[in-house]
């Protein structure tokens, strides 16, 4: 992650009662903090909710907490403020989408990694990379295929590629979000892609 | 999908090296690099080929970034100031491993130009000052330790805020990777040539004598697992004595047996001398014992455990791996319990790793573990390889006893014990005795039996009382057990010596052995039918425990006839025991079963006057209490204690029924008997157990339950403060007990409105609870469900809503028939009626009615309070006869059976509040004077209930008229309303009332001063905006005018009139200070306002739909006054006349028009003297009839101008 050392400055500061460094802080993660959330907003909550108050009610409620967390700490930055988030998204989600019927253990699987959604956001942006319009032709069969591709990567690798390369998540972040240790996250990343390798190469498709 | 997918494909698979190369690639990607094979140098043919294949699908998804860009002086992994830096005397070389608490990297120390490794610690610049200190001070203690196994610390500092500890440079491997070495081993050769481990130098061999020789330095050196292997191979016939029960030594891996057994003695010794100078590890595991290349054994990372902490462990995944290993004292947060006997723990953990090669403690499941950490006994290491030696599997068992006396009292004990061990002497770790085992059993199921009743207190107080007892019984049993046991040696020794013997004391010998034998029948048949089922192994989960216990039970009940047709002692125990189980299931019939068969079997064979009947009788009555039959709990209570108090007076018994009467005291409602109950049950247990015993504790809190029901909220909180804490020092936080009393505090906190504080401590309570019990259990169910009531209290609706729904959703699929339910179901209707949701809030207390009709029966209290709840959401929904039946129909079966309890109160509340909303004050004073009349049987003199139903009583009394009650009542509550609701709705009510009587008396100046108190008392609780702040503030006017202070009086009502006109269009307080201010107005001549508002009353009237209402004549009279019309004013008046009701009111309004038309008469037709004299005269016919009808003349026209100025010229007699 760029900055990432300023980041421990940063809370240092924050610590130190530094005001301006919880703004900062935070201020630096706002962008992220939206690709997280249009990554996962569902489409039916999307049109009734705006994904940059959950971002908002995120940044606030972690302006408060921040101190508190800052002192405690050993538990990455980043991870910590996307839960918050990912909190806020959840109990969005169940406001919009019949929450009585749901159990907890359902709930999680509403915004989840499962969704289609993410999978569509992703291939979208393979997408949007070429500009030329033979070029696109090319890339809207190769996102047909990419998102076939990864339709089928086992809903655990596909989780990791989708924290990895859309969230931008940095390895330890993600051992911090799946709570998995580093070993295991590394090798379930290297897994992942030598997965959809093989995938794309049964497919057909060459991406060199 | 969950956590043991990953695991178990990873586990699988395991390529660490090539998997971080591919890392890394992904990250210079990241950074926008181009890759260069070369720089990954060493590279294996095969991993270059591999990764030159995966590039391209790297690249393509490297390629998503468009946020990422390139920074000049940035590498994987390492901070800036690191790469190839120096760190004070330091010199950075390279990464040698990262983990939790840090990355290693291998530096050069320049002054001293030696090797070192450093430790960079994380996120040091922002540890809390405290733990840092500490971690400083720990950190150099553990440098002053000089030791042949232990990782010279060289120094501990901070540079440029970066924290680091340098220490020796080990270049070698940790006992973590040689397990896993190992681990694949066994899994890739056969088990007839498994080798010595591959890692360890080649075994040479050494002098056997030297074995004896430990803790030395020059000893140190050959201590390698491959060496002492070497030593103790079966074809040293010297070196391999036989011992009874030990001929697995001449398996193949012995020698990585003994290998272990010497190495982790070595480690033994360091530890212990390390204790000696005080210093704790706190975090041994294999991945910090170190093999150096010369095979010597090092103990690294002393100091550094401190830098962690619990509140870590709850987040980071990457520390289960140190959770592992960690002793129940540590993991269960009882920090200040930890020893250098959890070090002991830590090691024995790793011996049983390191012997079996499999964790003591698998799960993947960091809440798994932790419960198993506290709970669970591992499998003893034979049953995973029974080739090892049976003398290891005692020490590693006494290592890691879960219990800290247990374990070996000094790590130098379990060195000397492995040493006892390796030269064949008897070791001193023993199995354990039934007293153990029958302890044990029930440390295994103290967790579920407590866990129920630690909520229950919350919601339900009478669990509280048995929450220890099926550990009393088991303890009971345990003991009774153990005496067996030494009676049956007894008897042995004197078989002996039979000729010597006499007789009767064989006989005893005898019947202590056929007791010996019953006791241990029924042990095994708990051990063989129930808990071999209810074993967690095999079973995913963490309900596997509860789930398998009752599914063990269900299919042990049968049998329980056969087994023990001759036996009817043991069946009564099993019995009772079955009936407590089933009662902490939720199943109070079935339980209630259990207990009547094992009473009925007492009777039969025991009599009626035995101890155990007694006892069963007393169970019995709990039983029948949870099942909701107070009647028969009440007999068998009574009928127990009629014998036990005066055959038995100092039986254990007695106390434990005595405490059991005033818990149905309490349910019933009766809390001052229950509270002399329980003030006996203490004084008694606090002298015969000590202020300090558990139970004395648990009747303390019991009290303080009381006591705060009966509104003794500090008292009760003290109480309970001083029960937290000792429940905290004996058991720790995350234990049962400990929750117990904390549940207890918050409750009484949430009544005192130290409602933060109560949240906390629920919020703190969910946490340990999902934490050690799991999301769904039903402990961690009702704890949601009391945390939602808090927050609901603090109208945190949404979350409170998000925390119930969940909950109840899971009650009632898992606990369908468990109280719990029912309590979270009736909390959830409350909380959506709370909320406004009235018509949900209606259908899920339906709901809750139609469950407890099935699982309570129609009679039984609970049903009936929910009933009296849905009768509150139609008179919410303006259903008020549908609700007045239905409080009728319920107060008559509450009445009938339960004439003291709480729900009968509320329902007399809610009856009297549905009359007054229907204006039926006089129908509402019945209900209201008999709960006044029970408040003031069960609740001390300054109880808020107690004060509450005083005014509306005052209220109700003041509706109908009889204003010297109400003012008695409320001039008795007053001061206390004024201590202590400020700011109060009670305090705006009484207030406001007490001014309307003293304006009644005409003691005006009183009365304007009580309705400023009670405007102040509106105002602070409800805004300067609500109706009846505004409404108080209209009334002070007028009693402004009355008391004749016109301009104040404009100066109140001119303050409403906006806030009315704005936000109350439609309320009546707004007709009636426009009715008001006209006539101040007209009063004061202040013409052009009347007339504005005269218009905006008309309009206000009509719009009302008050066309031919007294008002709007007048009005409009007073317009064609204003406008000097006559003829109209004439005809509106004799039209109001010709339809006038029968009524004081309206003739004084008739009387008001007729003297405008003289005053009218007077001034058009100044020469008509005749028309003013007949205007007078139709003035007093009118005034005349009223005062037939009983009207106050005086008081009916004191706000009619008209009339004032009237009687200024007629003055009346």
């Amino acid at each position: 992650m760029p900055q990432q050392d300023n980041t421990e400055q940063l809370l240092s500061l924050v610590v130190a009662g530094d005001q301006s460094a919880v703004n900062q802080l935070l201020d630096r993660h706002r962008a992220k903090l939206r690709r997280m959330i249009d990554v996962y907003l569902d489409p039916r909550v999307a049109v009734r909710a705006d994904g940059s108050d959950v971002v908002q009610e995120a940044l606030a409620e972690a302006a408060v907490k921040l101190p508190a967390f800052a002192r405690q700490g050993n538990f990455p930055f980043y991870p910590w403020l996307r839960q918050l988030a990912w909190d806020r998204l959840v109990q969005l989600h169940r406001r919009h989408i019949g929450a009585a019927k749901r159990t907890v253990k359902r709930e999680q699987a509403v915004v989840g990694f499962d969704s289609d959604h993410s999978l569509l956001q992703l291939a979208e942006w393979i997408a949007a990379k070429e500009s030329s319009p033979s070029q696109q032709r090319i890339r809207e069969e190769r996102r047909h295929e990419l998102m076939i591709s990864l339709q089928t990567l086992p809903e655990h690798y596909r989780q990791v590629v989708v924290l990895r390369h859309l969230e931008e998540l940095q390895f330890h972040e993600i051992a911090a979000v799946l709570q998995l240790g580093m070993e295991a996250v590394r090798s379930l990343y290297r897994r992942a892609i030598e997965r959809l390798h093989s995938l794309l190469k049964t497919r057909g498709i060459d991406l060199t | 999908m969950n956590d043991h997918d990953y695991r178990s494909l990873i586990s699988a698979d395991v390529d660490e090296t090539f998997d971080q190369l591919v890392c890394r690639v992904s990250a210079e990607l990241e950074l926008g690099r181009e890759i260069d094979l070369a720089d990954f140098q060493p590279l294996s043919p095969q991993h270059a080929t591999r990764l030159l294949e995966l590039l391209p699908t790297l690249k393509e998804m490297a390629r998503l970034r468009p946020h990422s860009l390139p920074t000049a002086s940035k590498r994987w992994g390492v901070p800036d100031e690191m790469v190839n830096g120096v760190l004070g005397d330091f010199r950075i070389q390279r990464e040698v491993g990262r983990g939790g608490m840090g990355v290693v990297y291998e530096a050069e120390q320049i002054s001293l130009s030696r090797r070192v490794a450093i430790k960079i610690l994380p996120l040091a610049g922002v540890l809390d000052p405290r733990r840092m200190q500490r971690f400083q001070n720990e950190a150099r203690a553990a440098a002053s330790l000089h030791h042949a196994h232990i990782v010279p610390v060289f120094s501990v500092g901070c540079e440029r805020g970066v924290h680091f500890y340098a220490m020796q440079f080990i270049d070698g491997q940790s006992l973590e990777k040689v397990v896993q070495a190992r681990r694949r081993d066994r899994t890739r050769t056969t088990a007839a040539e498994i080798p010595i481990d591959r890692l360890s130098p080649a075994p040479t061999r050494s002098n056997p004598a030297r074995i004896s020789n430990t803790n030395t330095n020059e000893s140190s050196y050959d201590l390698s697992p491959g060496v002492t292997a070497s030593r103790q191979t079966p074809a040293d016939p010297m070196t391999v004595p036989m011992a009874k029960g030990s001929t697995e030594r001449s398996k193949p891996n012995s020698s990585w047996t003994f290998a272990v057994a010497e190495t982790i003695g070595n480690v033994a010794d360091a530890l212990h001398h390390a204790h000696q100078a005080g210093v704790i590890h706190r975090d041994i595991k294999p991945a910090n014992l170190m093999f150096d290349a010369g095979g010597k054994i090092w103990v690294t990372d002393f100091g550094l455990a401190h830098i962690e902490s619990n509140d870590t462990l709850t987040v980071s995944g990457d520390l289960l791996g140190t959770l592992r290993y960690m002793s129940p004292e540590q993991a269960g947060g009882q920090g200040y319990l930890v020893d250098y006997r959890s070090d002991i723990y830590s090691l024995g953990v790793t011996l049983y790793e390191l012997l079996t090669l499999e964790p003591a403690f698998s799960s993947r499941d960091r809440k798994q573990l932790l419960h198993d950490i506290l709970h669970r006994q591992p499998p003893p290491i034979r049953k995973l390889d029974p080739t090892l030696p049976v003398e290891l599997e005692l020490i590693v068992a006494k290592a890691m006893a879960k219990e800290v006396a247990e374990r070996y009292s000094s790590a130098l004990e379990l060195a000397a014990d492995l040493r006892r061990f390796l030269k064949n002497e008897p070791i001193l770790a023993r199995q354990p005795s039934y007293l153990q085992r029958g302890l044990k059993w029930c440390q295994r199921h103290i967790a579920l039996v407590t866990v129920v009743s630690a909520t229950a207190v919350g919601l339900c107080l009478a669990a509280a009382g048995t929450s220890v007892w099926l550990w009393n019984q088991a303890a009971q049993l345990s003991v009774a057990v153990e005496e067996a046991e030494q009676s049956k040696r007894a008897a042995e020794t004197m078989q002996e010596r039979a000729e010597l013997a006499r007789e009767q004391e064989v006989q005893a010998g005898q019947r202590a052995v056929k007791r010996a034998a019953e006791v241990k029948a029924l042990l095994d048949f708990l051990e063989e039918n129930i808990l071999a089922a209810s074993r967690p192994e095999g079973l995913e989960g963490g309900q596997g425990r509860e789930i398998s216990l009752r599914a063990a039970i269900d299919q042990a009940l049968p049998f329980i006839d056969q087994k023990f047709r001759n036996q009817p002692e043991i069946e009564i125990d099993l019995r009772r025991v079955l009936g407590v189980s089933y009662k902490h299931l939720g199943e109070y019939e079935t339980a209630r079963e259990q207990f009547r068969l094992a009473y009925e079997l007492a009777l039969k064979h025991l009599g009626v006057a035995h101890i155990t009947t007694l006892g069963s009788l007393v169970n019995l009555g709990i039983a029948e209490k949870d099942y909701g039959d107070f009647a028969a709990a009440e007999q068998a209570f009574e009928g127990a204690w009629d014998r036990l108090h005066r055959e038995f007076p100092k039986h254990p018994y007695t106390e434990n029924c005595l405490d059991c009467r005033a818990g149905l005291d309490l349910v019933q409602g009766k809390h001052a008997q229950a509270a002399e109950k329980y003030e006996t049950v203490l004084a008694n247990r606090r002298e015969r157990l000590g202020i300090d015993h558990a139970k004395t504790r648990s009747t303390q809190m019991n009290l303080a339950m009381v006591y705060d029901d009966l509104g003794r909220h500090h008292e009760a909180e003290a109480m309970l403060q001083q029960v937290v804490a000792a429940q905290n020092k004996e058991f720790g936080s995350g234990h049962p007990e400990t929750w117990l009393a904390l549940s207890a505090l918050a409750s009484v906190e949430a009544k005192l409105q130290k409602l933060e504080s109560a949240t906390k401590i629920r919020r703190q309570l969910l946490q340990e609870q999902q934490a050690i019990l799991g999301d769904d259990h039903i402990g961690t169910l009702g704890t949601r469900v009391n945390l939602a009531m808090v927050l609901e209290d603090q109208r945190q609706f949404s979350e409170a809503e998000i925390l119930l729904a969940s909950a109840v959703s899971v009650l009632k699929e898992k606990y369908s028939k468990h109280k719990f339910t029912l309590t979270g179901m009736n909390a959830l209707a409350g909380l959506l009626k709370a909320k406004g949701a009235l018509e949900e809030a209606t259908n899920v207390y339906q709901e809750t009615l139609t469950l407890s009709n099935d699982l309570r029966g129609p009679e039984h209290v609970f049903t009936l309070g929910v009933q009296v709840n849905l009768a509150n959401c139609w008179l919410e929904a303006g259903q008020s006869q549908h609700a007045i039946s239905a409080y009728r129909q319920v107060l008559r079966k509450l009445q009938a059976n339960y004439p003291d309890h709480e729900f009968t109160r509320v329902a007399l509340l809610s009856l009297s509040q549905a009359h007054m909303g229907l204006g039926q004050y006089l129908a509402a004073i019945k209900p209201l004077k008999e709960l006044l009349d029970k408040h003031r049987d069960f609740l001390p003199d300054q109880h808020p209930k107690l004060i509450e139903s005083q005014v509306r009583l005052a209220n109700c009394y003041l509706m109908i008229g009889n204003m010297d009650a109400a003012q008695t009542l409320l001039m008795a509550v007053l001061p206390t309303l004024r201590r202590d609701y400020r700011e109060h709705e009670l305090l705006g009510i009484a207030a406001g009332d007490l001014a309307s009587i003293y304006l009644d008396q005409q003691q005006n100046d009183m009365a304007v001063e009580l309705f400023s108190e009670a405007y102040q008392a509106r105002l602070g609780e409800l805004g300067p905006s609500h109706a009846s702040t505004l409404g108080v503030l209209v009334n002070w006017g007028v009693a402004e005018w009355i008391r004749g202070d016109l301009n104040s009086a404009a100066k109140r009502m001119e303050q409403a009139l906006p806030e009315l006109r704005k936000n109350h269009p439609l309320h009546p307080f707004y007709g009636v200070c426009l009715k008001q201010l006209v006539a101040v107005f007209e009063e004061l001549e202040r013409a052009k306002e009347e007339t504005e508002l005269l218009q905006e009353f008309e309009q206000w009237l009509v719009k009302q739909g008050g066309a031919s209402d007294p008002q709007t004549f007048r009005v409009r009279v007073r317009q064609a006054q204003r406008r000097g019309d006559w003829e109209h004013a004439k005809k509106l008046v004799e039209d109001f006349e010709s339809q006038v009701s029968e009524d004081p009111s309206d003739y004084c309004v008739a009387a008001g028009m007729r003297a405008r038309l003289a005053e009218m008469a007077a001034v058009l037709r100044s020469t008509d003297h005749a028309l003013v004299a007949i205007e007078h005269q139709r003035v007093q016919n009118w005034l005349r009839q009223a005062e037939n009808l009983g009207a106050e003349i005086a008081s009916e026209c004191q706000f009619d101008p008209a009339l004032r100025r009237y009687f200024l010229q007629n003055p009346r007699p």
